[in-house]
């Protein structure tokens, strides 16, 4: 029996809560505290799903992790790598202070001591340096790195490593629509009929995204799920059909689907049209982002040769099975959505491949109402949002503009405050270039001397490492400076590295699949002498200016980032102790959001990102003073900037008439395929329990012992013939090395006879020395998928 | 004897548990709550309506207070 005292304080305790909780709720997010954790919220660290999570702090670390139920992404849902994302920041050797190798061994130095040395290796030789970055950085650090290579040094080196997983993705988009990145987003995969898997898996590798396919089953809604790959996966387990495809036959079959399309008649003539021109390369040897105007009987012409009977032969699809394809992109009351990730773009025509799955969107009318789609999915938390809006490609300027178009220059220009003429036009290098640049003697043309790796690890993941990674460590003359947060295969061949702060270690805003940009407040403090991205990139620019180094001041002499607190003082932000003085991400990203318009890929304010789960772009404000995201760009029905009763507008159109383009792109073989040698094929990629190169899962417990080592994935036949039973240690010889590694019979995926998988998250066994560094002609993305090799047993 | 159920609202960010809720619950009068965004319920029982507004002022004047919201007030 509660005394009447006793009942007045707990009734007002319960009110002032209510009323509390009444007032967070007004605006759409703030942090709670409850069960003594401090909750805020913040994108998972990991995949481009961009799954949203609820960070619980205690006593200055995380102690716990949730998904965010209000998240439209995962409505509180998380993958098996989400529920451990706390724990990538407590590994036991987290790199804590600066180091630099002199003879051979790693000092510890101090941070200024670190900018110093990099300031001067720019100062010395501006043109020989170059950034290789990430889609793993945040907006405002990807932003920083830009405007001080581009607007302060007027270099264009610097690419991300998106270039080895969405560069055939941008330039597939840009060639067809005119501009980069989906039209549609997740809500088409709430409704669509069928959701056909161009060689991707993702069961493993969007698995909350899947699962809001599946799950619609467990419903009682029927979805066909369609799985054309190279390999039996996780994914296949759920699929209605599955087609074993031979490498790079999805080019075939993609060309076959719209021959009959045409042939049959039931491509959608008036949606054809009305909104699509046609366009092919420009010769038989050129290979370009924009090609040459075609015409409709041209395309049809050129289609005829992809005969049911053809392709089966080059694709190994069944007849039976192509014509299903057909079937279902003939009926015009199927909603299809086509999801497709590295299996389509790090591929040797992945440009071209792109290309061609738009094109049969576009030509049967499967494009534009909520369902139909063609969906490049991401495997970075921000190569769509930082890597590719940000601009941070050798080609490239913030919001899709190029280096290449003076007026685009000159939008940056007048933004940075900068003299005409200061951005150069001629891109740089792009990934395999600049690593080749770098990996080569100065005296035989490799102009890259210093190189700064920020948020990623090439040592580990690029293609070919002997030639593109290996090779600097015999060359003095050329000084590698890595921003990390772990030692890394990166790290070991390092003169310069640096400690960098992690994910809710900094304030941050990413992008993910569909467009949406969020942001997280900082909620811990790095460990140590780490710090932010951002603060090494301002810190370099200033000692450069304090050097006397022209390019550091903008136009009026101020600092190129020149960043003032509410009563217009400059602020110190290269000064560590002030850094913190200012949110410097609001200020970068409050200028970068100036460049997103042009191209309408307008991003809200700071402050209206911070108080949602994500807003996707373009986020417009209405005349009731309410910003509202876009789901489905280029329909008037959602897109607020198609013009009325156009009903679809392709308003960046590469032919200025709001027209896509359809592309004609022949099948061509792969450069490199078995032979008597080198007579199986090899496929590389990830799996469920890591992410990319293992750096931070592999440091959690829990998901190094679900997958402590990598494998060598065979078909059981091939391993009988060869005698190799399970767990023998195989060895997978190619032109370009060798690796041994344990081998998986009947595991988790099933690679065809003739053909080998392995992951590539294992530092110790670097299946890059293995795989080719060939490339697409137009996105010079290269190809992970496919190479020659032969296995021995070993011993 | 009033019994009184306040919002202690923060400005954006600037909560600091540790000074804060040193300060709040050395007052014997007062009963602290979770924080829920930028906003702390509290909960005020005194002897008087003067001493009740005593309270209510000194705590408006606590560091980055911006506002004090009466909730719940007792009718004896």
């Amino acid at each position: 029996m509660l005394e009447r005292r006793d009942f007045l304080k707990v009734s007002a305790m319960a009110a002032a809560t209510s009323a509390a909780a009444a007032k967070a709720g007004q605006e759409h997010h703030s942090p709670v505290v409850a069960g003594g954790l401090k909750w805020d919220k913040a994108p998972c660290r990991f995949c481009g799903t961009g799954c949203h999570v609820k960070v619980g702090v205690r006593d200055g670390k995380v102690e716990a992790i949730a998904g965010h139920e209000g998240a439209d992404v995962n409505k509180g849902l998380l993958c098996m790598k989400g529920y451990h994302v706390g724990g990538i920041l407590y590994g036991e050797d987290r790199l804590t202070q600066p180091q630099l190798r002199v003879n051979g061994k790693l000092e510890n130095i101090t941070w200024d001591e670190a900018i110093n040395i990099m300031a001067q290796k720019i100062y010395d030789n501006p043109k020989g340096f170059a950034n290789y970055g990430s889609g793993q950085w945040t907006v405002p650090e990807g932003y920083a790195a830009q405007k001080f290579i581009k607007g302060g040094l007027s270099n264009n080196h610097i690419d991300p490593n998106a270039r080895l997983c969405m560069a055939s993705a941008v330039t597939g988009y840009v060639s067809t629509y005119g501009v980069d990145e989906p039209a549609g987003c997740y809500d088409d995969l709430d409704v669509a009929d069928v959701v056909i898997l161009w060689g991707n898996n993702p069961a493993e590798m969007h698995p909350v995204l899947f699962s809001r396919i599946i799950d619609r089953r467990s419903r009682g809604e029927t979805v066909t799920i369609v799985d054309i790959g190279t390999r039996r996966t996780r994914s296949t387990e759920f699929a209605d059909e599955f087609m074993e495809m031979k490498p790079q036959g999805d080019m075939a079959i993609a060309n076959c689907i719209s021959h009959y399309l045409i042939e049959d008649g039931s491509y959608d003539k008036a949606f054809v049209e009305k909104h699509c021109n046609f366009r092919i390369d420009v010769d038989e040897r050129t290979r370009d982002l924009m090609g040459k105007a075609s015409s409709f009987e041209e395309y049809r012409e050129k289609l005829k040769p992809y005969t049911y009977e053809y392709v089966s032969e080059l694709s190994g699809l069944s007849v039976e099975q192509l014509q299903k394809l057909v079937g279902y992109f003939a009926d015009h009351q199927l909603k299809i959505t086509s999801l497709w990730c590295m299996g389509m773009n790090q591929h040797t025509r992945g440009t071209a491949i792109n290309r061609l799955v738009h094109g049969i969107h576009l030509l049967s009318g499967h494009f534009g109402t909520p369902g139909n789609a063609p969906t490049s999915l991401t495997g970075q938390p921000s190569a769509c949002g930082t890597a590719r809006e940000v601009g941070t490609l050798c080609h490239a300027l913030p919001g899709g503009r190029l280096v290449a178009k003076p007026d685009d220059r000159a939008d940056c220009e007048k933004i940075w405050k900068l003299p005409a003429g200061t951005v150069n036009p001629k891109p740089g290098y792009h990934t395999v270039k600049m690593w080749e640049k770098f990996c080569t003697p100065t005296s035989e043309g490799g102009d890259i001397t210093t190189m700064f790796v920020q948020v990623t690890n090439p040592g580990q993941t690029l293609p070919n490492l002997a030639k593109l990674f290996t090779n600097k460590e015999a060359l003095k003359d050329k000084f590698l400076i890595v921003s990390e947060v772990y030692p890394t295969a990166t790290t070991a061949l390092a003169d310069l590295i640096l400690p960098a702060a992690m994910w809710v270690e900094k304030n941050g805003v990413y992008g993910n699949s569909e467009r949406r940009t969020q942001q997280w407040f900082k909620m811990v403090e790095p460990p140590g002498e780490a710090r932010e991205d951002t603060w090494m990139t301002l810190a370099v620019a200033r000692k450069l200016y304090d050097m006397g180094y022209a390019g550091m001041k903008d136009k009026h002499g101020d600092f190129l980032f020149k960043m003032t607190d509410e009563g217009g003082d400059e602020v110190a932000v290269w000064d560590y102790a002030h850094y913190h003085d200012i949110n410097v991400d609001r200020v970068l990203y409050d200028e970068y959001r100036d460049f997103t318009f042009k191209k309408h890929k307008d991003l809200a304010p700071y402050d209206v990102l911070a108080q949602h789960t994500g807003l996707r772009w373009p986020v417009v404000q209405g005349d009731d003073g309410v910003y509202r995201e876009t789901k489905f760009r280029f329909s008037e029905f959602s897109d607020s900037y198609v013009g009325k009763g156009k009903g679809i507008q392709f308003y960046h159109s590469v032919t200025k008439d709001d027209k896509a383009q359809i592309w004609f792109c022949p099948y061509e073989a792969p450069p490199e395929v078995p032979d008597e040698a080198f007579p199986m094929w090899l496929s590389t990629g990830r799996v469920i329990e890591h992410w990319h190169s293992g750096t931070m899962t592999m440091r959690v417990k829990e998901l190094h012992n679900a997958m402590p080592s990598a494998y060598v994935e065979l078909h059981p036949d091939d391993a009988r013939d060869k005698g190799i039973g399970n767990g023998d240690l195989v060895k997978v010889v190619s032109r370009r090395g060798e690796m041994v590694l344990p081998a998986w019979v009947n595991g988790r995926s099933l690679p065809p006879q003739g053909s080998v998988f392995v992951p590539f998250f294992d530092e110790t066994k670097l299946i890059n020395e293995v795989t080719l560094e060939a490339f697409c002609p137009v996105s010079f993305e290269p190809d992970y998928k496919k190479c020659a090799v032969r296995i021995e047993k070993v011993g | 004897m009033p019994v009184n159920g306040l919002l202690l609202n923060f400005a954006r960010g600037a909560f600091d548990d540790v000074e804060i809720l040193s300060q709040l619950k050395s007052i014997e009068e007062v009963t602290v709550g979770e924080l829920v965004g930028d906003s702390l319920p509290v909960v005020v029982e005194v002897d008087s309506p003067q001493q009740s507004k005593m309270i209510h002022r000194m705590l408006e004047g606590l560091d980055n207070v911006v506002s004090v919201d009466v909730i719940f007030a007792s009718v004896d």
